[in-house]
């Protein structure tokens, strides 16, 4: 049991460190902006994320699996371990990072070094959420702030009613945002040992807790945990890194983050797409900050020339570049802590 | 509402009808001050139609800065959006403040009573149906930002219109006034009463730019 722990500390290190980065997103404006106090958001996007991870979760990690079937729980250690690091030390040199597509860079670290061979339909099916979930998000926020303005135009609210509204909607948002957040990302945490799981279903009142759920769970602790030790900090912070936005183009901006992390992890959604004839969607972990990143240069465009002229382009630049760096380095990271598990300590890290 | 207490709930509501009752009583002020000023004109001394109308300018003053300091408590302790709270805030101090001007000014002419002089009583009307005019579109304008921003920049456009008006005609009547062969003291004091009506208008002009202002921070 101990040595089970052990194993699963380095994806609890990546929960952790998803929560503390991550939940800035969905509650990062209302907190920042005074309207809804931290411990409120805390509370709210903890119990939204644990509900998400659980109840949804396992969708998108169904589709990380597919990329890397990591069967030993050592190996699965290093992969999270590789990720946690190069997130963390991309956060700390202040480059724009994303919890998945680092996991993605490990798990290719893990296929290369276990001479297991990659599926380069599932994964150029990964790079393109990548850009897809950005795109997805800049329409959907595109589209709500139109929605939002006509929606003004015609019903001309009181200003303190309007407000009133909008802090309902922040913390409503926020909410969904984290139950997305969960559901989605969770894939990231916990995705890499589901194939290694150490737990059983089991039966509590009738109801089947399976052991992804468990591993889920816990998962969703670990980002909770995150949430409530160092959010604050990124939270209160948070401000117009990429553009200035209004409390209502903060709330479109986490409906837009909520919808696109939704689109990817909905296993309903995809299979509605296949009974329509459309294309399944990917059901993969896609980063919550591009989703983000994307409804905010959505907004600026909806602007125009002066949206544009507002927006951070450098900032862009950098996300872009991370779409590189990130994997490479979390595969080489994985790579070589790999050969080091098996070569120094002995351990097993594939079957 | 000023003198109610704060309720538990349905404070917003509480609110909006605190800053239109606010709003109403510096429309009022502003039709006051209009029928004060032209009724001193066509009479040509302070009757009692003009101390009735002063000393309700003066009562709506009091009004108004209770219902400032209710609206600051609610809004500061209870609610909106911080960064809209400060121009909120902002907003009804400078309209309390053109209540406390037009109060001061009609007293002041209350109690100095300048000699108008026939010459000048037509101009003096435009004048006042600028200022009144400026100061109406003041308040419609006010009234836009809390529900209909997109019609602040036509009420601003208004008010800036009005306030050139106002501008124009006292300057017509200063020229007037200094070419007139009265003593030089009555030409001073006629001056100063003209200048201090037509920086009502002045006033009401900031206002205006400064909800300009206000609606284009609240523009997402």
């Amino acid at each position: 049991m101990v040595e089970t722990l052990i194993f699963l500390s380095s994806g609890l290190f990546l929960g952790w460190s998803l929560g503390a980065n991550d939940a800035a997103n969905v509650f990062g404006t209302a907190v920042g902006s005074r309207m809804v106090r931290f411990t409120t958001a805390a509370v709210i996007a903890s119990l939204a994320v644990i509900a998400g991870a659980v109840l949804q979760g396992a969708g998108s990690t169904t589709g990380l699996g597919k990329l890397g079937q990591i069967d030993a729980l050592p190996g699965a250690f290093i992969v999270a371990l590789a990720a946690a690091v190069t997130v963390l030390g991309m956060t700390r040199a202040r480059l724009p990072v994303s919890t998945s597509q680092a996991i993605v860079g490990a798990i290719l670290g893990w296929n290369m070094f276990s001479h297991r061979d990659t599926d380069t339909t599932i994964l150029s099916r990964v790079v393109t959420t990548w850009v897809a979930a950005p795109v997805l998000g800049a329409i959907f926020a595109a589209s709500l702030q139109v929605g939002i303005k006509v929606w003004l135009r015609i019903f001309k609210p009181h200003m303190l009613r309007l407000d009133q509204y909008t802090r309902w909607a922040l913390i409503l948002a926020g909410a969904f945002g984290a139950f997305s957040l969960g559901a989605n990302n969770i894939g990231n945490v916990m995705g890499v040992f589901v194939p290694s799981a150490p737990f059983d279903a089991s039966v509590i009142r009738g109801l089947t807790v399976t052991a992804e759920q468990k591993l889920f769970l816990i998962g969703g602790v670990a980002i909770s945990v995150g949430i409530f030790t160092y959010s604050r900090r990124v939270m209160e912070t948070i401000g117009a890194d990429l553009l200035p936005v209004s409390p209502i183009g903060a709330f479109t901006v986490v409906v837009a983050q909520g919808l696109v992390l939704m689109v990817f992890s909905s296993r309903e959604l995809s299979a509605w797409c296949v009974d329509h004839g459309l294309p399944a969607i990917p059901l993969i972990p896609v980063s919550s900050s591009q989703a983000v990143v994307g409804a905010v240069v959505g907004l600026g465009l909806l602007k125009g020339s002066a949206g544009l002229r507002q927006l951070r382009w450098r900032f862009l630049g950098g996300i872009a570049l991370g779409w590189v760096t990130t994997p490479l380095i979390a595969m080489m990271l994985s790579f070589v802590a790999l050969y080091v598990l098996q070569n120094v300590f002995g351990q097993e890290v594939h079957l | 509402m000023a003198h109610l207490s704060l309720p538990l709930f349905g404070k917003t509501r509480f609110v909006e009808r605190g800053i239109d009752e606010f709003l109403n009583a510096v429309s009022e002020a502003g039709l006051l001050f209009g029928l004060t000023v032209v009724g001193y004109v066509q009479v040509g001394k302070i009757d009692e139609d003009c101390k009735r109308h002063q000393e309700r300018v003066t009562t709506i003053e009091k009004r108004c800065d209770d219902l400032r300091r209710s609206i600051e408590a609610v809004l500061l302790t209870q609610m909106l959006i911080p960064e809209t709270r400060g121009d909120v805030l902002s907003l009804i101090d400078l309209l309390d403040g053109i209540v406390d001007r037009i109060k001061r000014e009609l007293l002041s002419m209350t109690i100095e009573r300048p000699h108008l002089p026939e010459s000048l009583h037509a101009d003096l009307v435009l004048l006042v149906e600028a200022i009144c005019a400026a100061l109406n579109e003041m308040v419609c304008g006010s009234r836009a930002y809390f529900s209909d921003q997109r019609a602040v920049r036509h009420h601003v456009h208004k008010i800036g219109f009005y306030e050139s008006e106002a501008d124009a005609v006292a300057i017509r009547m200063k020229q007037l006034i200094f070419a007139s062969t009265d003593n030089l003291a009555e030409k001073m004091m006629l001056r100063d009463f003209i200048d201090s009506l037509d920086r009502i208008a002045d006033q009401a002009e900031d206002i205006g730019d400064r909800l300009s202002i206000f609606t284009l921070r609240r523009s997402f």
